[in-house]
C-alpha cells in the first residue's frame, strides 16, 4: 500500500513538472521555430516548472510527504534544484545557438526588459543554489540563510515568469497565457501558505515548556504540554519543527525528534544535543515558555511495519531520541515482539538514557548492546565503531521478518548500512533518518 | 536506500524532462520540414534580389542581420533552422499562422501578403541563404 502511494505521488510530481508542455500543445499550436529554438523553449518552461514545484516540495504537506519521509523530500528538493539549474543552462545555450545575435544584444546594453529579467533570474537561481550547497563552508547561520533562501527563490521565479510573459513564445492565446501565469503565481503563493496560514494554525495550538532536564553528553530534554488542546498525535519515531521564544510567524523553527511515547500525546519530550547553534540556547529555556510545533513528520517509525516479527534499532549518540520514542511506546503498549538495540557512544559517561534502557529491559523483550568508541578500565563490552563484525556478533540475523532502524551521525549510518548489506540484510528492511535537512 | 531512490528519481526526472523537451521540438519541427543539410544554395541572383526586397520593405525596423537593424529579433542562421517554405510562412503569415505570432505582429505582417510572389520568393531565398 505504501508503494502504491509512493508511485501515486511520484506520478503527481511528474505531471506537475510536465504540465507546461501539455499547456503549450493544447488548443491551437503555433508553427515550429526550428528544432534548437523549440527545444530551448521547452527546456526553459520545464526548468521553471521544476523550480516552481520546489515551493510545493517544501510546503510540508503531510499526506504527500508521509510515504517517503520528509527528510528525503528535502534531500530530493536539493538534488532536483541542480537538475532544474542544468535545464536552465541548457535553455540558455540552445537559445544562443538558435539566435547567435543575442550575445551581441546582451553586450550592447540595449537588451529588452524580458531578457534582463531572464539574466537576473538565472543569476539568482545560481546564487540561491550556491548558497545552499555551501552554506556551512560560508559559515552562514540557518535562520538568516532560510530567510534569504525564501526571498531569493520568490524573486528568481517571479523574474523568470516575467521573462516568459515578455518573450511570450507559444502563449499568444489569451487563455494559455492566463493558465500559465495563474499556475506559476500559484507556486509562489504557496509561500503565503507556509509563512502565513501554517503559522496561524500553529498559533491556535500552543504548547508550554514544563521542564528542561539535563541529560548526559551535553544533551537536554525539553518537555512540552499542550495548552487548551489534546496535543500532537504522532507515530513513535517521528519528528516535529519547534518554534521557541518566537512567534510562529518569525519562521525561526528547527526540526527535532520526539523522544516520548506516542501513547501519551499530552506530554511531549524533545531530546536535543547542544551542537553550538540554536541548540546551545535550550539549556537557558525556562519552564513556562511558550512553544509551537509543526508536525509530526517522518517515515522513521515502527508503526509503518505492523507485520514485523521484531525490531532492531542501531543508534549513535543523540540518534537514540526517536528510538526511545519507539521503545517507550512499545513498552506502554505491552508489545511482546523481540527487540535488539545496538547503541554506539564515545564513552560510558556519554550514554544518554542508559538507566532508563535498563529499566525498559524489565518491561520489554529487549537486548541492549553498548558499543563504546573508547572503553574505560574494566569495560568488557564492545569497543570501536559499529562495524560489520560488531553487527554480526549481536544481530538476530537468522530471524525472519525483522525491521531495522538506523539513526545517528551520517558516517555512522553509512557504516551500518554497508555492514547490514554485507551481512545479507535486504535493503528494504533497513530504515534510516537523515538528520541534516539543509 | 531512500537516498538512492531520491538520487535515482532526480536523475531520471532530469532525463525525462530533457527527452520531453527534445520530443516537443521534434513534434513541432518534423524532419521533412527542416532544410536538408545538403540543400542547394539559392541562386546568387535571387539572393541579391531578396536582399533588395529586405531593404525596400524596411525589415530591419524589426529584425537584424549581422548586427544591423533591431537586434531583438535577429535573423542570422535562420536558413539553417527553417525551410524556405516555413520562412515564407513567417514573412507573410496566412490565417493558419495566427497562433504562431503575437496578435499585433500577425496583423502588421498581413500587408506583406500583398507583395508580388516573385518578391516573396526572392526574400525567402535571401533569408534561406543565412546559414
Amino acid at each position: 500500500m505504501n508503494t502504491n502511494r509512493i508511485i501515486f505521488w511520484i506520478a503527481v510530481y511528474l505531471a506537475l513538472v510536465l504540465a507546461p508542455l501539455g499547456l503549450l500543445l493544447a488548443g491551437p499550436v503555433p508553427a515550429g521555430r526550428g528544432f534548437a529554438l523549440d527545444a530551448a523553449l521547452a527546456l526553459g518552461y520545464l526548468a521553471l516548472a521544476v523550480m516552481g514545484v520546489q515551493f510545493l516540495l517544501t510546503a510540508r504537506f503531510r499526506r504527500a510527504t508521509a510515504p517517503f519521509g520528509i527528510d528525503i523530500i528535502y534531500y530530493f528538493h536539493r538534488l532536483i534544484a541542480l537538475v532544474g539549474l542544468a535545464l536552465l543552462v541548457g535553455h540558455v545555450l540552445l537559445v544562443y545557438r538558435a539566435k547567435p545575435g543575442l550575445g551581441a544584444l546582451l553586450l550592447s546594453g540595449a537588451m529588452p526588459w524580458h531578457l534582463a529579467a531572464a539574466c537576473a533570474s538565472l543569476g539568482l537561481f545560481a546564487l540561491l543554489i550556491g548558497l545552499s550547497l555551501w552554506r556551512k563552508q560560508l559559515h552562514t547561520h540557518y535562520e538568516p540563510w532560510r530567510r534569504l533562501h525564501g526571498a531569493l527563490a520568490v524573486a528568481a521565479v517571479l523574474l523568470a515568469v516575467a521573462h516568459v510573459e515578455g518573450s511570450g513564445y507559444y502563449l499568444h492565446e489569451p487563455w494559455k497565457r492566463a493558465a500559465w501565469t495563474g499556475g506559476a503565481l500559484g507556486w509562489v503563493l504557496l509561500i503565503g501558505y507556509i509563512r502565513l496560514l501554517k503559522p496561524a494554525l500553529m498559533l491556535r495550538r500552543p504548547y508550554r515548556v514544563t521542564a528542561v532536564q539535563a541529560e548526559r553528553a551535553n544533551t537536554w530534554t525539553l518537555t512540552l504540554q499542550p495548552e487548551g488542546h489534546a496535543g500532537l498525535r504522532f507515530l513513535p519515531g517521528q519528528f516535529t519543527w519547534l518554534t521557541l521564544g518566537h512567534s510562529p510567524f518569525a519562521a525561526n523553527e528547527h526540526p527535532f525528534s520526539i523522544a516520548s511515547s506516542a501513547e501519551h500525546p499530552e506530554r511531549l519530550d524533545l531530546t536535543i544535543k547542544d551542537l553550538g547553534d540554536f541548540t546551545h540556547t535550550i539549556r537557558q529555556v525556562k519552564p513556562g515558555a511558550a512553544a509551537y510545533l509543526d508536525g509530526p513528520y517522518g517515515a522513521f517509525t515502527i508503526d509503518f511495519h505492523p507485520a514485523a516479527s521484531g525490531f532492531v534499532f542501531i543508534a549513535g549518540g543523540v540518534g537514540i531520541a526517536p528510538v526511545m520514542s519507539m521503545l517507550r511506546t512499545l513498552a506502554d503498549r505491552g508489545d511482546t515482539r523481540p527487540l535488539t538495540l545496538l547503541y554506539g557512544n564515545m564513552h560510558w559517561e556519554n550514554v544518554i538514557f542508559r538507566e532508563e534502557l535498563e529499566a525498559l529491559r524489565a518491561r520489554l523483550p529487549l537486548d541492549v548492546v553498548h558499543v563504546l568508541q573508547e572503553g574505560h578500565e574494566g569495560w568488557d563490552g564492545e569497543t570501536g565503531f559499529l562495524t560489520q563484525d560488531v553487527l554480526a556478533r549481536h544481530l538476530p540475523l537468522a530471524a525472519e521478518g525483522r525491521e531495522y532502524f538506523v539513526c545517528g551521525p551520517k558516517p555512522m549510518i553509512a557504516l551500518v548500512e554497508r555492514g547490514l548489506h554485507g551481512l545479507g540484510v535486504p535493503q528494504r528492511h533497513v530504515r534510516s533518518e537523515l538528520f541534516d535537512l539543509v | 536506500m531512500r537516498e538512492h531512490l531520491a538520487r535515482w528519481l532526480a536523475l531520471t526526472t532530469g532525463l525525462l524532462l530533457l527527452a520531453a523537451a527534445l520530443a516537443f521540438a521534434r513534434w513541432q519541427n518534423p524532419l521533412e520540414g527542416a532544410p536538408p543539410a545538403t540543400a542547394p544554395a539559392p541562386a546568387p541572383a535571387l539572393v541579391s534580389e531578396g536582399s533588395a526586397v529586405y531593404e525596400a520593405q524596411g525589415c530591419a525596423l524589426c529584425h537584424a542581420i549581422g548586427g544591423e537593424g533591431d537586434p531583438q529579433h535577429p535573423l542570422d542562421g535562420i536558413g539553417a533552422r527553417l525551410s524556405p517554405e516555413r520562412i515564407r510562412g513567417f514573412i507573410a503569415p496566412a490565417e493558419a499562422m495566427r497562433a504562431s505570432l503575437p496578435a499585433e505582429v500577425f496583423e502588421f505582417k498581413q500587408q506583406f501578403r500583398d507583395l508580388p510572389p516573385e518578391d516573396l520568393d526572392a526574400l525567402s531565398a535571401y533569408l534561406s541563404s543565412l546559414r
